[in-house]
């Protein structure tokens, strides 16, 4: 087991390196990023200082060789737009996003995996039918019209609820809603199929025969084995809910990171954009080792060679 | 709770990716919901194609005597039948034009995705060895970045074209077809026939391209056409954040992004396009679900 889990880990770490090493090179090949902050009849002398401050007057390879020393210790480059460390940039939205993050991700926990053990229950049935329905739609829906048309409804029409921002409270709740309809869709659809297999397992007949109540038998018997496989398949969700953050984020002038990278994005600002995709390819990467481990206790039979995902 | 430890290793054992079948379990009277997503499959791809013919104005002409006009049910006129948009640009006619692009480049990037995917999958399972390890963790550097964060920054800074979009919006999903080709050709080369062609002395090209092929093409396609919705979606999440399709062209998602900003004045701006996607991926997941029920019982 301890065999399995360090090279779960060290494949995670070389993972890493290639992400961070592609993203380097990839936005370095779009030539000289001056252009984009200067404007154009800059003195080539002013150009040159500039080269010189921001350590992209060496070569590509020199500037990789820096780039990945500072990261190691700990130094992720300043922004080419206001000289701040691109870390105290990102750090100062991280909150935010957290806050919305995690307000979504328990929403939809909860949603989803109440609306999938009632579609198990009342397999072959209306709700059933009903619940698997609109949970194909909630993923067929473009999250930033169903954000526009939730918007129109409850911002512009009912005039119940902010549209941008995030003084208050209030402010949470339509970006938190649209980002968790849809996940909360998949985590039903898991759901539902791992009550499905539960329900057929001898322990649950047991519960029945041995004349446990119908509540008792659903809350206490099989919704916590149902759990444990739903909520390791919900690890690996965690990647689509920061790619749909973004973009939340982005309708709803959330200040978040997420909104960061996509002005960060907009005036090409490398230092930004670089330590915003380590962080979310390091969030990602260890949800799944840490998925991936429990996975492996409870089911011993994986392989060590074997990729489980 | 000593019920529940004692029943953790069953647990174990499940294994809850098996999405359940939408339409299994409609039975006959799910035939309507697919049938209905085909027709409007059908209508959509005709107006891709042969939209241009019925399409009232050019996508670019302005009307600035004529701004948001509102569309005939709420009021506007005959000759704007969905209104206009914040230029006096005729909304139906742009629709048209945006449905055109959005399936085009859904269906070359779905295609570009299927074609690189399966074909490095068959690489890896034919190789094994360190090209398949090497390809394996290109799996998993993809996997670990969700694409759109990927493809935003390489929009952004590698620069916009059409040919880059399409491509960018292709490499998504590779590395589904990739996992899954991978797996069925090292299933299909233990298999009787594989062996029987081998030991015929077929070139490895002839044995890939004339037998094991055509025994998974059936399950590619079918993940090919659950993945579609997924392009379609990204090319238009792009759009909308104004780093996909660029004026003058117009795409489903570039004319919902400039309707964000109408959205008070005028959301039929948005709301038509919005539809028009929304029952589009609808449709395909449904038909999606429905062919996989039918054709490959043995995909997850």
């Amino acid at each position: 087991m301890t065999r399995y889990i360090l090279i779960k880990i060290l494949r995670s770490l070389f993972t890493l390196w290639i992400v961070v090493t592609a993203v380097f090179f990839v936005l370095r090949a779009s030539g000289d990023p001056l252009y984009s902050v200067f404007s154009l009849g800059t003195p080539e002398a002013t150009l040159d200082v500039f080269r010189v401050k921001w350590g992209i007057d060496k070569s590509m390879f020199e500037q990789y060789i820096i780039y990945f020393g500072d990261i190691l210790r700990g130094d992720f480059g300043t922004s080419f737009f206001d000289g701040r460390q691109a870390w105290d940039i990102v750090m100062e939205r991280i909150p935010k996003t957290l806050l919305l993050g995690g307000t979504t991700f328990s929403l939809s926990v909860i949603i989803g995996v109440a609306l999938g053990a009632v579609a198990a229950l009342n397999h072959g049935t209306f709700w059933d039918r009903g619940i698997m329905t609109a949970s194909v739609a909630s993923f067929s829906m473009p999250s930033y019209f169903l954000a526009l048309l939730l918007i129109l409804f409850f911002s512009l029409y009912l005039r119940w609820l902010p549209t941008a921002g995030a003084s208050t409270w209030w402010h949470l709740i339509l970006p938190s809603v649209t980002l968790g309809l849809t996940l909360s869709g998949s985590i039903a659809r898991f759901t539902r199929s791992a009550m499905l297999e539960v329900l057929r397992q001898p322990y649950m007949r047991t519960a029945r025969a041995k004349g446990a109540p119908r509540r008792r038998q659903v809350i206490w018997h099989a919704l916590p084995n149902a759990a444990i496989p739903t909520v390791t398949v919900i690890g690996f969700q965690l990647g689509w809910l920061i790619g749909g953050s973004v973009v939340i984020e982005t309708v709803f002038s959330w200040p978040g990171a997420g909104r960061l990278f996509i002005t960060a994005v907009g005036v090409r600002d490398f230092a930004v954009v670089q330590l915003f995709i380590l962080m979310v390819a390091s969030t990602v990467i260890t949800a799944n080792l840490l998925v991936d481990i429990l996975y492996g206790y409870l089911d011993p039979r994986i392989s060590v060679t074997g990729d489980s995902k | 709770m000593s019920l529940q430890h004692e029943t953790t290793p069953a647990t174990g054992q499940m294994t809850p990716t098996r999405q359940p079948s939408l339409i299994k379990r409609w039975g006959l009277s799910g035939e309507w919901l697919v049938s209905s997503a085909l027709i409007y499959i059908g209508f959509v791809l005709f107006v891709a194609v042969f939209g241009f013919l019925f399409q009232p104005y050019p996508h670019t002409q302005t009307d600035l005597f004529n701004q948001l006009a509102p569309p005939v049910f709420m009021g506007g006129s005959w000759t704007n039948i969905l209104g206009t948009d914040n230029l006096g640009r005729d909304v139906l006619s742009r629709l048209i034009k945006g449905v055109q692009l959005s399936v085009l480049i859904g269906v070359i990037g779905t295609a570009i995705g299927a074609v690189l995917g399966s074909f490095l999958g068959i690489v890896a399972a034919h190789f094994r060895g360190w090209i398949e390890e090497v390809l394996m963790m290109l799996v998993d550097v993809q996997v670990s970045l969700p694409f759109i964060i990927f493809a935003l920054a390489v929009l952004a800074f590698v620069g916009n074209s059409l040919t880059i979009l399409i491509i960018v919006v292709g490499i998504d999903g590779w590395e589904r077809y990739a996992r899954l080709s991978r797996s069925m050709v090292l299933s299909a080369n233990q298999k009787d026939y594989v062996l029987a062609v081998r030991s015929l002395g077929l070139s490895n090209f002839k044995i890939y391209h004339r037998h094991v092929l055509p025994n998974i093409m059936g399950t590619l396609i079918v993940q090919a056409t659950i993945n579609l919705p997924g392009v379609i979606l990204l090319e238009s999440t792009l759009s909308f954040l104004g780093l996909g399709v660029q004026e003058p062209m117009t795409s489903l998602g570039q004319i919902l992004g400039v309707g964000r900003d109408y959205l008070i004045l005028a959301p039929w701006i948005a709301v038509a396009p919005g539809m028009v996607i929304f029952f589009l991926t609808l449709s395909i997941a449904i038909v999606g679900d429905w062919l996989r029920d039918r054709l490959d019982p043995t995909l997850k």
